[in-house]
């Protein structure tokens, strides 16, 4: 604005919300237009509520954020998350069926991209762009669906076939949960500043912190998968990296101890503090960092602590549409169908036999079926267990088969490179390879 | 049922009783008001009387045994006959709310009247509430001085009220960062009462716009210093209330398609939304409301976002069916002396009157978003 300059001022009525435009005053009231808000007389009302001039204010316009369009959504597919597996899902469907009306709904932007990916891209110097394959819009607009961004889903309800919406009701013939699981948060860490890494605006909020800190102390709370594979990505970003964790070993739940021991020395070597044996009690506020207090009274100074303690399915969903549930969405184990008819799911929020399944291998699988079974066809889904790499490039990890607590371990290789384990329980066999 | 009786009127212990006699009130004598209260604005003091003497505005007070089951389900009696009523039941329990919870004894003390009907009271928490989520601005202002607070400020549209009468509402205090003050406003001579445009419908709500100058409240008024924390804890049961007015002018609009089934079934049969499909929504949605009126004070946020979710929901409902009903009942619903008709605006105001669809979204999605960051 030049100096000088009169520019046309707004006044919003508090009490009624009608604005007063200078511009065009208020005839009606005998104010001609042009009239500046401040000469117009004390007496003058509200012409829609009668409150007086102390009761109006400048008026500053709120922003409205741009969330996309459905167009013309009534009845079809509705999918609800646009992670791998929401994707996943929308590709399927598409390519028996170019036709049929698909409305995705996500909390977030729905952009694409490759969660597996995060925990490494904390140690390379990336950007969100380059992790993102494509934006949800362009997406969408690929695949000729509905993106509702921004979206949460509040409920499902199974007798009408309607999903509740925080922008509005929808009506589905089928419905796809795909909305994953979260951050399992210990509830002795509730209020304490933590970060995450299962989701892109969780990477982009880490990786910028310690793009922004020149000497980060980090601290990974949790030495399971992802906690290992962070820990191993961040030594190169961070001046020192502390991973703590409940059992002794690192990745306890699915490698035998020998594995384990081999790991911790490769932790070691890279310089990674790993702590096990400890729980974490609270995290308090320290000066200009946090300080972890572990439960035998040891406090640890951190400028950033990331939680890697699991994920958890959220039972929201589930609960609204009377969805049967243990530890994930009890599905078809061809259909994936849920226990309710016309409401499919996949991905990290269902569980086979009470166990999830949060590996991204068997998600395309679990989508075809899905799709073929929307469409009336049979393309049945056969759960295995995938093979699980973990992304730790220093020391590969690959575990294979359903790892059992109680069955013993063989060893079959062992050399200073390479251990290979393996197991026979009762069903089923498994294999721990570690190193190369 | 112990010493919370102290004395009250021991046939309101008796639900059925209490809905019993609502309804029937509700049915002989509000039903031939509800045009009038309609069009010509007239306010049907004498007739809340009657409905509170017979229990409708207890059910829900602690001291009553909490049964929000009840205080609902007496306004939904009441909104199938008259929306106006029905909306001016919710004003008047949540007042009879916020006194009780105030625990305040100057207000405890003047509950029993309120309770019956004798005095009359509503809330003017609309932009207060939409203030505290960050939708808009406070309307009034407190400045404290050392007896008390003196308040000026407008707000608009606040319903169920008249002079002598009282309505709970909330000022900021602009001296210190987030504090407000929430009081029972005696609309005595301090007060004055301005006329507001006449709107499409609910004009029998007595709702007018209030305008304060240097208005000086005392202790006996407060009903709560800080606020927040207040409303933190009524603001689920608040909201749940309102779900009292919604079912019943869905109910009533479920009542209209079905009184004209016999004459105009052969041709309603080609409709949506027919009363077999109405009336199950309905019923389970009741049913949701009763499950959380169980348990309002919990305080967890996710009971806060299902109390929203059903609210939500009613409003929903109750455009759709007042909408089936004028389709049902086709010209006989469009005079303007039926009350079919009147409905559809009635529903309308269940939509837009806050917390309206719209606002109940923003705060679900504000909701979730915090729970998905925690």
């Amino acid at each position: 604005m030049r100096a000088g300059q009169v520019t046309r001022q707004l006044y919003i009525c508090r009490a009624c919300g009608l604005i007063y435009d200078e511009e065009k005053g208020d005839p009606d009231s005998g104010i001609a237009p042009g009239t500046r808000f401040e000469d117009i007389p004390d007496d003058w009302e509200c012409p829609l509520c009668g409150v007086t001039k102390t009761d109006f204010e400048p008026f500053e316009p709120f922003e409205a954020p741009d969330i996309g369009e459905v167009v013309g959504f009534n009845g079809g597919v509705v999918v609800v998350g646009a992670g791998i597996a929401g994707w996943s899902v929308v590709r399927a469907v598409r390519s028996i069926d170019a036709t049929i009306p698909i409305l995705m709904i996500t909390a977030c932007s729905g952009d694409d991209y490759h969660k597996p990916q995060l925990s490494v891209a904390i140690g390379q110097n990336t950007d969100r762009a380059s992790l993102v394959a494509k934006t949800g819009r362009d997406q969408a607009n690929e695949f000729g669906i509905s993106l509702l961004a921004d979206t949460f889903v509040i409920g499902i309800d199974s007798t009408t076939r309607r999903v509740r919406t925080t922008r509005g009701t929808y009506s589905y013939t089928a419905c796809v949960i795909a909305a994953g699981a979260r951050p399992f948060r210990p509830p002795a860490l509730n209020g304490a500043a933590l970060f995450t890494v299962n989701h892109i605006d969780d990477w982009e909020r880490l990786s910028s912190t310690i793009a922004s800190s020149v000497q980060t102390r980090a601290i990974v709370i949790g030495g399971g998968l992802i906690g290992c594979e962070l820990a191993e990505n961040l030594v190169t970003k961070c001046q020192s990296v502390t991973v703590i964790e409940k059992q002794d070993l690192p990745l306890s739940s699915l490698i035998p101890e020998k594995a384990g021991q081999r790991l911790l020395e490769h932790l070691n070597n890279i310089e990674v503090d790993f702590l096990g044996s400890s729980t974490v009690t609270h995290v308090v506020n320290g000066d200009g960092c946090s300080i972890v207090c572990l439960e035998t009274g040891t406090t640890l100074e951190a400028d950033l602590i990331i939680l890697a303690t699991g994920l958890v399915t959220d039972q929201r969903i589930a609960r609204s549409a009377d969805l049967r549930f243990d530890n994930g969405l009890i599905v078809d184990s061809k259909t994936l169908e849920t226990s309710q008819k016309g409401i499919y799911a996949l991905g990290d929020c269902i569980a086979f036999e009470g166990r999830p399944s949060r590996y991204v291998e068997p998600i395309s699988k679990q989508a075809k079926a899905i799709a073929y079974a929307i469409a009336g066809k049979a393309a049945p889904y056969e759960h295995r267990e995938p093979v699980v790499r973990v992304k730790t490039p220093k020391l590969p990890i690959t575990i294979e088969g359903l790892v059992q607590p109680e069955a013993d371990w063989i060893t079959t290789i062992d050399t200073e490179a390479l251990l290979v384990m393996e197991q026979v329980g009762r069903s089923s066999k498994s294999k721990v390879s570690i190193g190369r | 049922m112990g010493s919370f009786l102290r004395g009250k009127d021991l046939s309101w212990f008796d639900d059925n009783q209490v809905l019993k006699d609502v309804a029937g009130i509700a049915e002989s004598k509000l039903k031939p008001l509800a045009n009038r209260i309609d069009q010509e604005g007239f306010y049907p003091s004498a007739v809340m009387a009657e409905l509170g003497e017979a229990g409708a505005y207890c059910g829900h007070l602690q001291r009553y045994g909490a049964r929000y089951d009840l205080a609902i389900d007496a306004m939904t009696e009441i909104s199938r006959h008259c929306g106006s009523t029905g909306f001016m039941s919710w004003c008047h329990d949540v007042c009879g709310l916020y006194m009780e919870q105030s625990g305040n004894s100057a207000l405890i003390a003047r509950l029993d009247d309120h309770v019956r009907g004798t005095t009359l009271g509503g809330t003017g928490l609309s932009n207060p509430m939409k203030a505290l989520t960050g939708i808009e601005k406070m309307a009034l202002k407190a400045e404290k001085i050392s007896s008390g607070y003196i308040v000026n400020g407008s707000l608009p549209w606040v319903s169920h009220i008249r002079e002598g009468g009282y309505c709970g509402v909330i000022a900021s205090v602009p001296d210190k960062a987030d504090h407000e003050i929430m009081f029972l406003l005696d609309l005595d001579e301090r007060a004055q009462l301005k006329e507001c445009p006449k709107f499409s419908g609910m004009e029998g709500t007595s709702t007018w716009a209030i305008e304060l100058r240097d208005y000086f409240v005392n202790e006996d008024q407060v009903i709560a210093d800080p606020v927040r924390p207040f409303i933190k804890r009524v603001r689920p049961a608040f909201v749940l209330l309102q779900t009292g007015f919604g079912l019943g002018v869905t109910q009533g609009a479920i009542d209209s398609m079905i009184e004209v089934e016999d004459a105009l079934g052969h041709v309603n049969q080609f409709l949506h939304d027919r009363p077999s499909e109405l009336q199950p929504e309905l019923d389970r949605l009741k049913t949701k409301v009763h499950e959380l009126g169980s348990d309002i004070f919990s305080g967890s946020a996710e009971m806060l976002v299902d109390v929203l979710d059903v609210r939500a929901q009613v409003s929903e409902l109750s455009l759709r069916a007042t909408q089936s009903a004028l389709l049902h009942q086709g010209a006989r619903g469009y005079l303007m002396s039926s009350p079919v008709q009147r409905r559809i605006r009635e529903a309308h105001f269940v939509a837009i009157v806050t917390p309206a669809i719209k606002h109940l979204r923003w705060e679900m999605s504000k909701l979730m978003k915090a729970d998905l960051a925690a």
